[in-house]
């Protein structure tokens, strides 16, 4: 399947929104650029509704907070890289108590949790953060915890519900060039490539940043 | 010269009862009726010995259905659960779920049944009911799942063992014991957006999963992850697989089978070996276009599948 939007078209389009975001009107807080993706000939009562994720290669949301439920092993290494944890004592604390669970939940954007301790997770705190939308991604020893922090900092939701149009954030204005048009191609390649008929699905494409103007790619 | 690794079925009657699409196909636990639910919500029934078709019934707004051990009764669901016995045409009961329902199962004991719905406001629900009850179900989950639950699926044989699947990338296994949900619930496997799942292996301890990012996980009942197959598409160079449509356990050769499609209705089938998947069949020819359900007898060489366009294909593979 060929892509219908070339590199060069969103370079320009990425250049336009940065010179707007940055120069002409720059805000006190820093936007999210999206990508808004128009849908046709798609029937959301009967076509697949689905959501999903996608890893970036550029980290799109630098200010994630994230916590692992750890081990001894993954205590250790938490430690040494300033990521927060909890220990299977600290979660036993919370006695299954679903309201502290559910600010457990509210603190952090995303958890991760040792391979050993997933399976305990559903006994020592029940559903509450499957609920919360928060349940952990697995971390085994042989794994680099920087590295699958990253990951988990690259990695976006969007979803395909009734409404047709999907929509993603891609990145933020402070990051370069390169790296926004680098996300922006992936992100568009794999999401059209999840439509049912692919490009025939699409009817527009759009970039925006917060606060500017939808800039067309097509 | 070595012949192909894989072999083709054959198209042997093709059957057009809908210009809507046909969601999936189902067989009657004694063998002999299949039942092809649409989205347009008529069920179209066939003889499953000589592929003719029998008759459909009206059943409104329809997601899943699923035959119960009794040979002609089929449960609905959809913007209700209703029970239809399928040969008089007529419904004999309707639950609520309180939301739209998207997926229902009924267990292996004909005890009860399990409904799972859409996200509406804060709650995706898993309701379970009493077969013989009323219409108030026995106990609701709702922290399970944060997003749409697309797949509920009992164990095959274990009454009170409980699969869910939902667009929030969790699988949840549960056991029906107490009606308690922070104490039903088991284990949770951690994927992407779930597509379909079911229970596999001998004595159906193993699960999979397959996703709307079209990737395959294996899991075992205990709670541990077997494989993790990522993104299957592309994973034959000798036929097109752009999306799954669900997988298939031969329990006689203790295979598992992923069937797939292109969008111009062609499907394959591919082994699930823990050395990757390795096409053994093609089916083209049939379909014209995305492929939604298939009904596949690995030891009798038959299959049966159903797609957007309208269709019913029967294959046969001998």
């Amino acid at each position: 399947m060929s892509s219908k939007v070339q590199a060069s078209a969103v370079r320009q389009a990425t250049r336009e929104l940065l010179t707007y975001a940055t120069e002409e009107k720059p805000r006190k807080f820093v936007e999210t650029v999206e990508l808004q993706i128009g849908l046709k000939n798609y029937d959301p009562q009967r076509d697949k509704r689905f959501s999903g994720t996608i890893k970036l290669p550029n980290v799109p949301k630098p200010k994630m907070k994230l916590c692992i439920l750890a081990d001894q092993h993954h205590i250790d290494q938490a430690k040494s890289i300033g990521l927060d944890f909890m220990s299977v004592d600290d979660l036993k604390k919370l006695n299954k108590n679903k309201k502290l669970i559910k600010k457990l939940a509210k603190k952090y954007d995303a958890f991760l949790a040792s391979e050993a301790l997933i399976k305990q997770i559903p006994r020592l705190l029940g559903p509450g953060l499957s609920k919360a939308g928060k349940f952990p991604t697995p971390v085994t020893h042989n794994d680099n915890l920087e590295d699958k922090v990253v990951e988990i900092k690259s990695t976006i939701k969007f979803q395909l519900k009734k409404v047709l149009c999907l929509g993603v954030a891609v990145g933020h204005v402070q990051m370069t060039e390169d790296q926004l048009v680098n996300n922006t191609m992936l992100a568009i390649n794999f999401l059209v490539s999840l439509l049912k008929k692919n490009w025939q699905n699409v009817k527009s494409l759009f970039m925006k940043s917060s606060m500017g103007k939808p800039v067309r790619l097509y | 010269m070595t012949s192909p690794p894989y072999t083709p079925f054959h198209l042997i009657k093709t059957h057009n009862p809908t210009t809507s699409y046909v969601l999936s196909i189902l067989i009657s636990p004694d063998g002999t009726l299949l039942a092809a639910p649409t989205s347009c919500g008529t069920v179209h029934l066939y003889d499953a010995t000589t592929s003719e078709h029998v008759g459909g019934i009206n059943v409104g707004g329809i997601k899943e259905a699923v035959f119960d051990k009794r040979d002609n009764v089929v449960w609905c669901g959809g913007d209700e659960v209703s029970v239809w016995d399928v040969r008089e045409g007529k419904c004999s009961k309707r639950f609520q779920a309180g939301a739209p329902v998207l997926s229902l199962d009924v267990n292996s004991s004909q005890t009860m049944v399990a409904a799972g719905t859409e996200l509406v406001g804060e709650d995706a629900k898993i309701c379970i009911w009493d077969i013989r009850g009323g219409p108030t179900p026995l106990t609701e989950f709702t922290e399970c799942h944060s997003d749409d639950i697309t797949q509920i699926k009992f164990h095959p044989t274990h009454p009170t063992a409980l699969a869910s699947g939902s667009t929030d990338g969790l699988m949840c296994l549960y056991a029906l014991t107490t009606p308690t949900e922070d104490d039903a619930l088991e284990h949770v496997f951690k994927s992407d957006s779930i597509s379909k799942i079911g229970f596999f292996g001998p004595g159906g301890t193993y699960l999979y999963a397959l996703s709307h990012m079209e990737t395959l996980s294996l899991y075992t009942m205990t709670g541990d992850t077997v494989r993790e197959y990522g993104d299957v598409r592309g994973a034959s160079e000798l036929a097109a697989l752009e999306y799954c449509i669900d997988a298939t356990y031969d329990p006689h050769g203790e295979r598992l089978f992923v069937v797939g499609g292109d969008q111009s209705g062609n499907m394959c089938a591919l082994n699930v070996g823990m050395g990757g998947l390795e096409l053994v069949h093609t089916l083209n020819g049939g379909h014209s276009d995305i492929v939604r359900g298939v009904l596949w007898d690995v030891g009798g060489g038959r299959l049966v599948s159903g797609g957007e366009d309208g269709k019913v294909c029967f294959w046969r593979n001998a």
